[in-house]
């Protein structure tokens, strides 16, 4: 560990050319990983890394160096790298350190990093059968369990001295369904920041089963339509939130100039039913956090209600920049990275509709089951979403499932577009990550909702 | 290194595992970043890190650390070990031996070294000067940043296996953002080498700010199937995706479109598609993989037809054939797993605008949003952006549409290659290339 003399005289340093603000980042992290491909545990593995990153801001600029290591002459080093961002500037001294308070409890019951290799290995040996019970045409099951301990400390040249321990834990089941020439995949998964106690709600029948029915089910793929149609999409998939709207609100995209929503704070850019919160404060998901890492308490934001733009993301310095103060969503993806603002969990807020009446009602469109990863050009609101697991609807019915296939829509078209909003809200058990530049964890939360009309890349005409 | 990793090896011995692999890796980071002609930011990391395998009864257990001091690197050893209890026991897990000879290829950008921050934030502002001098549109940009990274890599096994050599790569990239009558649209570009003195930021500025002026204010095009031209930044993430079904694990376990299909015409006769570790000016290159076996150039598909996959030490063995030296980790804290080197598509003799040329209504594809890329079905679907073709000649530009077709009949509908072979991602090179038809979803 890290102590408060060496974090002063790593700031002090930061400083020595005349810096505005100096920041320590030290953390160190042990990982464990069980991969289980073609019905063998095929390796176990441990890692440990450690480091710390020195940022220094000079104006609207900034210097960052870092190093792996916890010796203080390299950590010197990687200070008077970032040091050297300012010039001349007029010499301050660090502040006292002020340990902040996390108010929130410790959310881990059974840390992850603690539990037997050999209970980790009995576990995905059980996901693997039980994907493989599902069906004799389930020709593959590959398993990967991921766990990773972190702890980090956060000082700066504000007096600000924060510290706090994250457990994250992810399993993913990727099955193969093999039946004459026809072959599909299926996956399945679940993620969080959350000790072992995670598999309590996600068993391994479960997530083995999952992943098999998937397969099987998509064995059965027609082809996508090409061109618009309705499209409902399925509780927990809030990738299409974090990408339609997600990122067009947070606060260096915005004070950039490249993000449609920029100019349009206090205006309606969206259906009256449209209400998204950022919430790190909803335990136990992949963007559930207790302070950022750059020491701010994490906080509950609110994006846009009713349909109304309400406020957008910022870390430290895109909230001085606005004068205002930051939401808590700097993050970084480990001490070589300086923070930037980020999302956390995605949340877009229950409506008063049936989910079964939303299907019902819809005449022909799109149900989107499972979706997969997306992206955004911020500049020109367009985003694309690759959807896993979609169905073809008719007449209320889900009438089959469809290949794989990319959905493409504009942000603020989308968004006024939303005409029904599901009763039950829910989180995506898998989770992801979410890549900015650098990787963070993320959640998604979400009802059932339905966009009047989306455009579904498939090949059909 | 070399004293870590003989320390490495002795403990995992001591520890009790019969064969010991150290991969070490030392690496220096550079990162410049501008907006608005401005400097933004400036980062250097520094960073360290080895990964232990050992084979114990037959058993693999992996383990990495970024502390290299005697009491981590001592635990890291006896984890390994005692990890390698709990996975199966696999007879064909095996580490390389030394090969007779392996590629003499030189990596390292001396001149880098030596190359100044202030030298390195010139070429990085020669990418905005360029972007914006490109059109007035220009307004400003999402991120120009330069990178560069020396890593030095350690290879050794209990087996008397020792290679080790230095790299560099450099790069640089920009998205800017373009705007007219309230609509904005970004364009991006960017360029990755082995040396600084190959960069050409002007380029890089130009091309970006072209892709966001020629597509502002696109608008989707009636669905239909239509011929297409991919620049290379689009068709990088087709061949990304044939890369994935060449695995040759995926193969093995029928996790690809490919898998039964060698010595078959698997795409239009025009193509050809090679995994080369050992072009030097390419950042994939290196004399050995990172289990230490010897890069080579292998044919993946000549003339159309399907010659073979991509092997690492385990699958090779598992399958009865020599490993093709793909056998790579993307970082330390991860142990090897196939993958390509450079991977790529033989350029051809056209130029893009012959292509256009010769077609009567059909797209340019200048921007991609997302991959939805399924290597075992082979289907995949993305959106994309650029200029509509009419007559021969560019007309209106095109926004919110997707392509989406089969890697299958993709390969096949192949009917021009151009001669522009570019590197796009790490090794990953494509050229310009035509698909006789596709279907464009949009409105």
């Amino acid at each position: 560990m890290i102590s408060e003399d060496t974090l002063l005289t790593l700031l002090d340093l930061a400083l020595s050319e005349g810096g505005d603000f100096a920041e320590v980042y030290y953390e160190s992290s042990e990982i464990n990983r069980v991969l289980m491909q073609d019905t063998r545990v095929k390796s176990c593995s441990y890692g440990n890394t450690i480091g710390a990153g020195v940022r220094v801001i000079k104006g609207e600029q900034i210097g960052y160096g870092c190093a792996s290591s916890v010796e203080l002459e390299p950590l010197k080093r990687a200070a008077l790298t970032a040091a050297r961002i300012a010039k001349d500037g007029k010499r301050f001294s660090p502040q006292d350190l002020h340990r902040s308070v996390i108010p929130t409890p410790p959310m881990i019951e059974r840390p992850s990093g603690e539990v037997p290799a050999s209970e980790k290995t009995d576990f995905v040996k059980r996901v693997d059968r039980s994907a493989r019970d599902v069906d004799a045409r389930i020709k593959d099951v590959d398993i990967s369990y991921y766990d990773q301990t972190r702890h980090f400390i956060i000082a700066n040249s504000e007096g600000v001295l924060a510290e706090d321990g994250v457990v994250y834990t992810t399993l993913r089941v990727r099955t193969l369904a093999i039946d004459g020439q026809k072959r599909h995949p299926g996956l399945s998964g679940c993620s969080g920041h959350r000790g072992w106690e995670l598999f309590d709600d996600s068993p391994p029948e479960t997530l083995g089963r999952e992943s098999a029915d998937m397969a099987i089910r998509m064995l059965d793929a027609r082809e996508a339509p090409a061109g618009p149609m309705p499209v409902i999409i399925g509780k927990g998939n809030a990738v299409i939130i974090h990408e339609a709207v997600g990122h067009g609100l947070e606060a260096d995209i915005v004070q950039k100039g490249r993000s449609v929503y920029g100019d349009k704070l206090g205006e309606v850019i969206a259906s009256p039913l449209v209400t998204i919160v950022d919430d790190p404060t909803r335990p136990f998901k992949g963007g559930s956090i207790r302070v950022d890492d750059e020491g701010t308490l994490a906080q509950s934001t609110l994006l846009v209600e009713n349909g109304v733009l309400q406020g957008f993301l910022y870390d430290r310095i895109t909230a001085q920049r606005a004068g205002t103060a930051s939401t808590g969503n700097g993050r970084r993806q480990s001490s070589e990275f300086y923070p930037i603002p980020r999302m956390t969990n995605t949340c877009f807020l229950e409506g008063d509709d049936d989910p079964e009446e939303i299907l019902g009602e819809t005449a022909r469109g799109f149900y989107v089951k499972k979706i997969g990863g997306g992206q955004v050009n911020p500049a020109s609101g367009d985003f694309v979403f690759e959807v896993l697991e979609g169905w073809l609807v008719e007449n209320g019915r889900l009438l089959y499932p469809l290949r794989e296939a990319s959905l493409i829509g504009n942000g603020l078209e989308i968004l006024q577009n939303i005409d029904r909003v599901g009763n039950d809200f829910g989180f995506d058990r898998q989770g992801g990550f979410c890549g900015k530049g650098q990787l963070v964890p993320v959640g998604f939360g979400q009802p059932t909702i339905r966009v009047k009309k989306m455009t579904i890349g498939g090949t059909k005409k | 290194m070399i004293d870590t990793s003989q320390k490495l090896l002795e403990y995992g011995k001591a520890a009790g595992a019969e064969e010991v692999e150290v991969y070490c890796v030392k690496s220096t980071v550079h990162e410049i970043r501008t907006s608005r002609m401005k400097l933004e930011a400036i980062k250097q990391a520094t960073t360290s890190g080895v990964a232990v395998r050992v084979i114990c009864g037959k058993k693999l257990g992996l383990a990495h650390s970024s502390d290299l001091s005697d009491s981590a690197l001592r635990l890291t050893s006896a984890r390994a070990v005692e990890l390698a209890r709990g996975a199966t026991a696999d007879e064909y897990q095996d580490f390389a031996l030394q090969a007779r000879t392996y590629p003499k290829l030189s990596l390292l950008d001396e001149r880098l070294a030596r190359t100044s921050l202030e030298e390195k934030t010139e070429t990085i502002l020669s990418v905005e000067k360029a972007a914006f001098a490109y059109d007035k549109r220009i307004i400003g940009s999402d991120y120009v940043s330069y990178n560069d990274e020396t890593r030095e890599i350690l290879i050794m096994n209990s087996k008397g296996l020792r290679v080790g050599y230095v790299e560099s790569s450099v790069s640089i990239g920009g998205a800017f953002v373009a705007e007219e009558d309230g609509s904005k649209q970004m364009g991006w570009d960017w360029q990755i080498e082995r040396s600084f003195e190959r960069l050409n930021p002007s380029r890089v500025g130009a091309r970006a700010a072209e892709r966001a002026v020629l597509t502002l204010k696109g608008k989707p095009v009636k669905s239909g199937t239509y011929p297409v031209v991919l620049q290379p930044l689009v068709g990088m993430k087709l061949i990304s995706g044939i890369a994935q079904a060449v695995d040759g694990e995926s193969v093995r376990l029928g996790r690809s479109f490919l898998a039964d299909r060698k010595g078959e015409e698997v795409a239009s006769s025009i193509v050809t598609i090679v995994d080369d570790g050992t072009r030097a000016d390419w950042v994939g290159s290196s004399p050995a993989d990172d289990e230490g076996s010897p890069t080579a150039v292998k044919e993946i598909v000549k003339d159309g037809v399907l010659m073979g996959f991509l092997y690492d030490l385990y699958t090779a063995r598992r399958v009865g054939v020599k490993t093709t030296g793909n056998g790579r980790r993307p970082s330390y804290k991860v142990g090897p797993a196939i993958a390509p080197t450079n991977f790529f598509l033989h350029p051809g003799r056209s130029t893009e605008a012959e292509m256009i040329k010769e077609i009567p209504e059909g797209l340019l594809v200048m921007g991609s949003l997302g991959f939805s890329g399924n290597p075992i079905t082979g289907d995949f679907s993305i959106g994309v952006s650029g200029r509509w073709i009419h007559g021969g000649t560019l007309a209106q530009p095109v926004c919110g549409v997707t392509i989406a077709s089969n890697m299958s009949e993709m390969l096949k509908a192949v009917d021009a290659i151009g001669d522009d072979l570019v590197a796009v991602e790490g090794g990953i090179g494509i050229p310009t290339i035509r698909l006789k038809s596709i279907t464009v979803a949009g409105l």
